[in-house]
């Protein structure tokens, strides 16, 4: 395998004006990534987005998007529509080829506009699911429950998680939430649907980000401390979430397995936990001990815009390498109902 | 079984529409011009999307409401219930002078739609005060057709 690396991330302000286009949060935000290790649009071999035109109400907004990415004159690019870390996965399964050094990722995601739930909806099985319309709290306390009756967790496990979150989040400039609270304040609030409150659940918001991969030497020449992507895998659970033993996450565990986590202890971990349960549950699968730092920016919890929350994991764990002098760290990226596909992306220094 | 699915949008215009329906209210277009290719987009996005940099407030050009047919189409209207045009009629691409990019979805008017041409040049008649689009049409100003070759590289 080519040694890939990620060198840059950048990400859109949360303070956008109304009827921002997903277009217009992309283009200082790529121009950023690139700019901060002295490349240009120019220098790209392969860019990658992911996106879902269901979130901008807007017929091919993906295509819109490309045209921040300087597609002219024609450029070789790929969309997935889906969290941009499996836009990143594909770019670097696009460098292994060898033709091309450098591949731009990135990706965005509105909240506005639309009934989040209703969208969410429509990703289900159309004969026994969608007619439930169940909203992505109901299933996710499914999931919680379920979970917790397994591991003996209780709610004030959560609570704890969900005040460690808002704390960690004090540094992080796109934080929806954030602030000093304790567990027992957030659990006198109501259960938004048991045993799950406002505070296990994360704060929707629009965002986009931009990553850049250096294939091989040439990492090292446009950084100083590249994050070597060791190891990448994603696995996915079936569609019915009925099928499935929700108490744990075996797509998960796969996906750390082949990701190879397990070959050296990880020293912070970037989960894309979308319930304070979820990160619980991940931390079982993916097999981080006590000693793991996780989510240090807050994580999805204290921002969690659809698409983007993913790839802003693995950009939050190249800070922890790059910014913050770590030397093995691992993002993980999830989408579907329940954790159904989890991506897990070991990060190192050297 | 029987199932209908919907999911509603409550769209807001970015910025930059927002920008150019506050002009066209005031019976005025402007573009935005690169200031790197120095092409005019009209309406602008507030970048331009070849040089892929910001276009910002230096950029504003007005342009007058005058230009080319640079491609159309004729819509012959079925009527169904609630269809409020009753005859056929004319859907062009218009390239305003000085621009780069040609004004899509404009109605023609004042004309058959057989006569409608390629080339043709046109003004814009405004609606009256308060009508929801400014623009009424663009009809013929009488001016000669602009040969085909200099429209080839701004049809849409």
């Amino acid at each position: 395998m080519r040694d890939v690396a990620i060198v840059s991330f950048a990400q859109a302000g949360k303070d956008q004006p109304e009827g921002q286009t997903e277009t217009a949060m992309l283009l200082p935000t790529i121009t950023q990534a690139l700019e901060d290790v002295g490349l240009t649009r120019k220098d790209v071999g392969f860019t990658c987005s992911g996106s879902a035109d269901y979130l901008s109400g807007g017929v091919f907004t993906f295509v819109q998007t490309l045209s921040v990415a300087g597609a002219w004159p024609p450029i070789s690019e790929s969309h997935v529509e889906m969290d941009g870390a499996w836009a990143l996965y594909e770019a670097w399964v696009r460098l292994q080829h060898e033709d091309v050094d450098v591949a731009l990722v990135y990706s965005s995601g509105k909240n506005v506009a639309l009934d989040f739930d209703d969208v969410l909806n429509i990703q289900m099985d159309p004969y026994y699911l969608m007619p439930l319309c169940a909203r992505r709290a109901d299933l996710a306390a499914l999931q919680a429950q379920a979970f917790l009756a397994r591991s003996g967790r209780t709610e004030n496990d959560l609570a704890e998680i969900a005040a460690r979150c808002r704390r960690s989040a004090m540094g992080n400039p796109v934080a929806e939430v954030s602030g000093d609270v304790d567990a027992a304040e957030l659990l006198a609030n109501d259960y938004q649907a048991p045993p799950l409150r406002a505070h296990d659940c994360s704060a929707l918001a629009l965002g986009a980000a931009a990553a850049v991969l250096v294939a091989g030497e040439r990492a090292n020449e446009v950084s100083e401390r590249p994050a070597w992507i060791r190891g990448i895998d994603h696995r996915v659970d079936p569609h019915y979430p009925g099928v499935r033993d929700l108490s744990v996450s075996r797509s998960a565990e796969l996906a750390a397995a082949g990701a190879g986590v397990a070959d050296a202890p990880v020293e912070v971990a970037e989960l894309c936990a979308s319930y304070t349960h979820e990160e619980l549950l991940l931390r079982d699968a993916i097999g981080l001990g006590d000693d793991v730092v996780i989510n240090p920016s807050g994580g999805a919890l204290v921002s969690n815009p659809p698409m983007v929350a993913g790839l802003t994991r693995i950009g939050e764990a190249f800070r922890q390498i790059h910014d913050h002098g770590h030397s093995r760290v691992l993002g993980h990226a999830s989408s579907g109902p329940c954790l159904q596909q989890n991506l897990v992306c070991v990060l190192e220094g050297a | 079984m029987k199932q209908i699915v919907s999911v509603e949008y409550d769209m807001k215009p970015s910025p930059a529409q927002l920008a150019h329906r506050k002009e066209l209210a005031a019976h005025r277009i402007v573009g935005q011009r690169c200031p790197e290719c120095e092409l005019i987009y009209v309406p602008g996005s507030d970048y331009c999307p070849i040089c892929v940099v910001e276009i910002g407030e230096t950029g504003r050009v007005e342009l007058a409401p005058r230009g080319t047919v640079t491609t159309f189409t004729v819509v012959d209207p079925v009527q169904y219930p609630g269809q409020q045009e009753k005859s056929p009629y004319v859907v062009a691409a218009i390239l305003l002078d000085g621009a780069g990019v040609a004004l899509g979805q404009q109605r023609l008017g004042e004309i058959e739609p057989e006569n409608a041409r390629t080339g043709m040049r046109v003004e814009v008649e405004w609606a009256e005060a308060g009508a929801a689009n400014p623009i009424l049409h663009w009809g013929p100003n009488g001016e000669p057709d602009v040969p085909r070759e200099q429209l080839q590289e701004h049809i849409l």
